[in-house]
């Protein structure tokens, strides 16, 4: 698996072949009872403009609800929902969240390659800053987690 | 504790990122253990960890006569924001993904 958290343009993608048909993949991402399984507890919905929710754990003022509306529905190659939640009540972890998840999942030999692109993350930099920092690095997530446990 | 600007520039150095990440791996370590292998001369060693330290991300400890440097958790603070929080999330998700995959669809 690839992992990575690029901060200049505040994405996370994680990108992997895995052994197993888009179809298969596909019912995976978007059967409520599976993502519940290996998401979280969610009321999904099918088809463009879907509303659903995800009951992440709270924090602070934030209920824990994920707001999602799916915004690709191109099955078994292309998936995107908004996920927005948070209050403006907190800081750091918590904080407003107004982001866009987006699954890409293309046949390859033996299998799928899946990717994930979670963007939108609200940076603390202006642009014009973010403009002006070095492109193109990313920190690989393990590392920083292994670090960030101990934080 | 430094701002995120400051530890993104400090961080954007390759060199100085690779050196961030043998002191991250080596747990503890002198300039002389850094230096060994890195490609990199001792004085700019010196030089990298004195700005990683300045940006709060290393730590220094005498030792006798060794200077020894370690990371610090806390400097990557700034980071571990909400992106940092998805990102952990991901990749542990992903793993459950796959699991699931598996036991559906069992070769």
């Amino acid at each position: 698996m690839t992992l990575a958290i690029d901060p200049a343009v505040r994405a996370i993608t994680v990108e992997e072949v895995v052994p197993h048909a888009p179809e298969i993949v596909w019912k995976v991402l978007t059967t409520s009872e599976l993502m519940q399984r290996w998401l979280m507890p969610n009321s999904f919905a099918p088809g463009l403009g879907a509303r659903f929710t995800i009951a992440d754990r709270p924090i602070g003022k934030w209920d824990g609800t994920v707001n999602c509306e799916i915004t690709a529905w191109d099955p078994p190659h292309e998936l995107a929902y908004t996920w927005v939640g948070g209050s403006p009540e907190n800081v750091g972890e918590g904080a407003p969240l107004d982001t866009l998840v987006t699954w890409t999942l293309t046949p390859v030999s033996g299998g799928t390659r899946l990717r994930m692109v979670h963007n939108g993350f609200r940076s603390p930099m202006n642009d014009k800053r973010r403009e002006a920092m070095t492109r193109g690095w990313t920190i690989i997530v393990p590392r920083i987690g292994k670090i960030a446990e101990q934080a | 504790m430094p701002d995120l600007a400051v530890l993104m520039r400090t961080l954007a150095d390759p060199t100085r990122r690779a050196l961030y990440e043998r002191v991250v791996d080596a747990g503890e370590a002198a300039v002389m253990e850094l230096t060994t292998g890195s490609g990199v001369s001792q004085p700019a060693v010196s030089q990298h960890l004195k700005a990683l330290r300045t940006a709060g991300l290393v730590a220094e400890r005498r030792e006798g006569r060794t200077t020894r440097y370690r990371a610090t958790p806390q400097g990557l603070a700034p980071l571990v924001d909400w992106i940092g929080v998805y990102g952990v999330f991901w990749a542990d998700r992903f793993a459950n993904l796959k699991s699931v995959l598996k036991e559906i669809d069992p070769k």
